[in-house]
């Protein structure tokens, strides 16, 4: 089922990319849809990112959720510094703190 | 070979981006092959990563695929703009390009080819930084597993690809727009988080996108008319 989806997914990627190059050259995406595309990124990953970590057990849940405390730590983190690595170290360190210390 | 010269920078970026995609791949329970092979088939740093998040979550491989699809769109961006220079290549060097057009290698190559004057010979500098971006994120997948495998398990997987998903999302977040894309992608994700087949995703995405869309054409025309008057 893995491999499955590598392939498809791999194939939608290169299709993307070589659309252009490959067939439509000359012509330009419509501005509207260029500037819809440029939030492709923030509005996918916000959303990955809400129910990975707001959800525990179907609930939307931030009072009880160990999780929320260390999220928003990594954010200061990752606001301040642009440091992927440093984010993911605070991130982890600080859920560890907030699941042993806070929500016990 | 100066396309090398020139993505050396951009290499910071990429090197740490492999090793946890490496590791967070063998958290995630692929096995080596699947995942060296996802990174030769796919190339797309975060595509690659929410793919992970999604097998983690038990999500069926045409949901996985087309969420990887979807966040991809925006190579159709770079493809667009990219294409005229290529018009007189061969179909075989379209294609070769084509693959290796990711996020820095389009970055790298437009700001050469808008600035400087037009040569036979520039697409050379693609396939240059192309390559050596290839090559290194090949290279820190595999170093990513070695470092996957000694780390024992469930340090926080999911955790950890949440956090990796903020800091690229974070330097957008200082832009109106973005701003108002992320409230209305969280919210919706949540609010429709019930429905099958993790549609609250696709749902969310769209409406996230929209939100920024429609905020960037208000303060547009907002912006326009204080002009005018």
């Amino acid at each position: 089922m893995i491999w499955i989806a590598i392939i498809i997914s791999g194939l939608f990627t290169f299709l993307t990319r070589f659309a252009f190059i490959g067939g439509l050259s000359g012509r330009q995406l419509p501005p509207s849809v260029r500037s819809l595309l440029a939030y492709v990124t923030t509005a996918v990953l916000t959303a990955l990112i809400a129910s990975d970590v707001l959800i525990i057990d179907h609930q939307f849940n931030v009072t009880e959720n160990p999780q929320v405390p260390a999220l928003i730590i990594a954010g200061i983190v990752a606001l301040l510094f642009r440091n992927i690595v440093l984010t993911i170290a605070v991130g982890l360190l600080a859920l560890w703190v907030s699941r042993h210390m806070i929500f016990i | 070979m100066l396309g090398v010269k020139h993505e050396a920078p951009l290499l910071v970026g990429v090197i740490p981006f492999g090793l946890i995609f490496g590791v967070l791949g063998i958290e995630a329970g692929l096995t080596p092959l699947q995942i060296i092979l996802m990174s030769v088939i796919i190339f797309g740093g975060v595509s690659q990563i929410i793919f992970l998040d999604l097998v983690a979550t038990g999500v069926n491989p045409f949901l996985i695929s087309s969420t990887v699809g979807v966040i991809n769109l925006r190579h159709a961006l770079y493809s667009a703009r990219i294409a005229p220079f290529f018009s007189q290549l061969s179909l075989g060097w379209k294609i070769i390009l084509s693959y290796l057009l990711t996020d820095e290698a389009y970055a790298m190559t437009i700001r050469r080819f808008e600035t400087l004057p037009h040569n036979a010979f520039m697409h050379y500098h693609m396939l240059g930084t192309g390559l050596c971006l290839w090559i290194s994120w090949q290279i820190t997948t595999v170093l990513g597993i070695l470092l996957g495998a000694a780390i024992p398990p469930s340090l926080g997987l999911g955790f950890a690809i949440a956090l990796t998903f903020m800091t690229i999302i974070i330097p957008y977040c200082t832009q109106f727009p973005h701003l108002i894309a992320v409230l209305v992608s969280a919210s919706i994700a949540i609010f429709t988080y019930a429905l099958p087949w993790k549609l609250n995703l696709i749902i969310a995405a769209i409406a996230g996108m929209l939100a920024g869309y429609l905020t960037e054409s208000l303060t547009k025309s907002i912006a326009k008319n204080r002009g005018e008057v």
